[in-house]
């Protein structure tokens, strides 16, 4: 299976380190990488993303202009042909836990994880993705 | 004279309410009505009434039932009942359910009329002074409320990005690859501090004194310039003052700085990458107690549908550069403590001007 990534993050650091986390443990996959939310969710309405069987969402909440729960409601409003082929993965430093519940009960949204983004946060979800891949396989 | 306490008495008998009008128009300012309708119609035309006296005894209407029905459209001012003892059940009902204040006997006596005022008056004030404070305590709530998503955002966001990449640079043994990150680390850091330097600036302009002194500006501009230059060169940036003080001028020195050091800090970091003649020009000229400045750039601009909202605590109007949303608030509220206004034009992609007025003190 071929997996891709975009990361929609406007802190420099924090995509950074993403980027090198999937290289390092998940192998050469395509990663495309945002700092603005606002073009990342153009470059996927317009179907500009890169071919692959699934494709993770690493989504941070908080960014200026389009926070990152409004970019879940507009992603959801695209037609299903286009949201089917992506998950949403949560990636944020918010402590806001209310906020975290409703938002992880979101039909597109797969997981939710706090920050800091380490290796073994990185390992664990590349297995949870690999064993909801070969249970839906099965 | 104008400040006087202004107080209304209602009674059907006109002979009552001369005598009324008689005995106290020297120390209060006396309105008085002859029904319930023309009481009403002097309670909205003198919102600033303090004290109301109502004869319980009127054609239609009792006292008590009069003040029952304005207690809703007219909380603020005391509402007193004048009455005889027969009425006694009528009063006990009023002051139970909450519509008078207190109640006086008739025939009244001059000292009594008086104290009651004099004492409705101190409830008023207190009254008034307490939805005050609940005002002010609101906002309060309501900012910290933003501090609490800030400091997941702008306190902890910095923190985890730096512990992400301490757990990244573990498995590193490219040397480069690990300079690249300690200047991520290092912006991570400045970030932080930043952001603890404009916490103090966010108390300093709303909790402190302000300490009034004779400023000159020429000097201000070229600390400014000095404090600035390593920024101005490294960047490339022009950075030009022009000042014109023929007078003396008061107000906070710090606050001032304060001001200016938000509004040049983000004419640096709002540049345009890539651009050859990038220019900050500060502006300052005082006439007539008033002290002007315009500070522009040639920066990114901010779109005109954002101008409302940037001064807001936390708004960010781009994602492009580094900012925690606190900077221009401090502006406003440092500039509200000083009695001044503050002004955006701007054109996106070629620049902004703030055109800043403090009155001198």
């Amino acid at each position: 299976m071929r997996l891709s990534f975009i990361l929609v993050e406007n802190t420099e650091i924090d995509l950074y380190i993403a980027s090198k986390l999937i290289n390092g443990i998940a192998g050469e996959v395509v990663v495309e990488k945002f700092l603005s939310s606002e073009d990342a969710l153009e470059h996927i309405a317009f179907e500009k993303t890169k071919k692959a069987d699934r494709t993770i969402i690493l989504l941070d909440l908080m960014m200026p202009r389009l926070n990152g729960a409004d970019f879940i409601s507009l992603f959801e409003a695209l037609p299903d042909r286009v949201k089917d082929r992506y998950q949403i993965v949560i990636v944020t430093s918010s402590m806001n836990r209310a906020e975290l519940d409703r938002l992880s009960k979101r039909r597109n949204v797969e997981f939710v994880i706090e920050k800091p983004l380490t290796r073994e946060k990185f390992k664990f979800l590349l297995e949870q993705i690999q064993m909801d891949v070969n249970q839906k396989e099965a | 004279m104008s400040d006087k306490l202004k107080i209304l008495y209602i009674d059907d008998e006109p002979d009552n309410l001369t005598g009324f009008k008689a005995t106290f128009r020297t120390q209060y300012r006396i309105f008085t009505a002859e029904n319930a309708g023309q009481a009403t119609e002097l309670l909205q035309k003198n919102p600033d009434i303090r004290v109301v006296f109502c004869d319980q005894r009127m054609p239609g209407k009792t006292g008590a039932e009069f003040f029952a029905e304005i207690k809703g459209a007219f909380p603020l001012p005391i509402r007193i009942l004048i009455t005889a003892f027969a009425d006694i059940e009528a009063v006990i009902s009023a002051i139970n359910l909450g519509n008078i204040f207190r109640y006086i006997r008739k025939p009244w006596i001059e000292q009594d009329i008086i104290s009651a005022i004099e004492e409705g008056n101190k409830f008023y004030v207190a009254n008034s002074l307490l939805s005050v404070k609940n005002d002010e305590l609101q906002k309060a709530y309501t900012e910290l409320d933003k501090f609490a998503y800030s400091v997941s955002h702008d306190l902890r966001g910095p923190l985890t990005g730096i512990l992400g990449a301490i757990d990244v640079a573990r498995e590193m043994s490219d040397i480069n690859e690990l300079r690249d990150l300690l200047v991520l680390m290092e912006k991570s850091v400045f970030k932080l501090e930043d952001y603890i330097a404009s916490m103090h600036d966010y108390y300093s302009s709303r909790r402190g004194e302000l300490k009034i002194s004779d400023i000159d500006f020429n000097m201000v501009a070229e600390e400014l310039k000095d404090f600035y230059r390593i920024y101005t060169t490294t960047n490339k940036i022009s950075f030009q003052t022009v000042v014109r003080q023929p007078e003396a001028f008061r107000s906070d020195e710090l606050m001032i700085k304060m001001i200016l050091n938000n509004l040049v800090t983000n004419a640096i970091k709002y540049q345009k990458r890539n651009f050859e003649n990038k220019c900050i020009d500060l502006n300052i000229s005082v006439y007539d107690g008033l002290a002007t400045f315009l500070i522009s750039d040639t920066g990114i601009g901010i779109p005109e549908s954002h101008f409302d909202e940037i001064f807001n605590l936390f708004s960010r109007a781009t994602s492009l550069r580094a900012g925690s949303g606190i900077g221009l608030y401090n502006v406003k509220s440092g500039l509200l403590k000083l009695g001044g206004k503050i002004e955006v034009s701007s054109v996106l992609g070629e620049g902004t001007v703030f055109k800043l007025i403090i009155p001198s003190k």
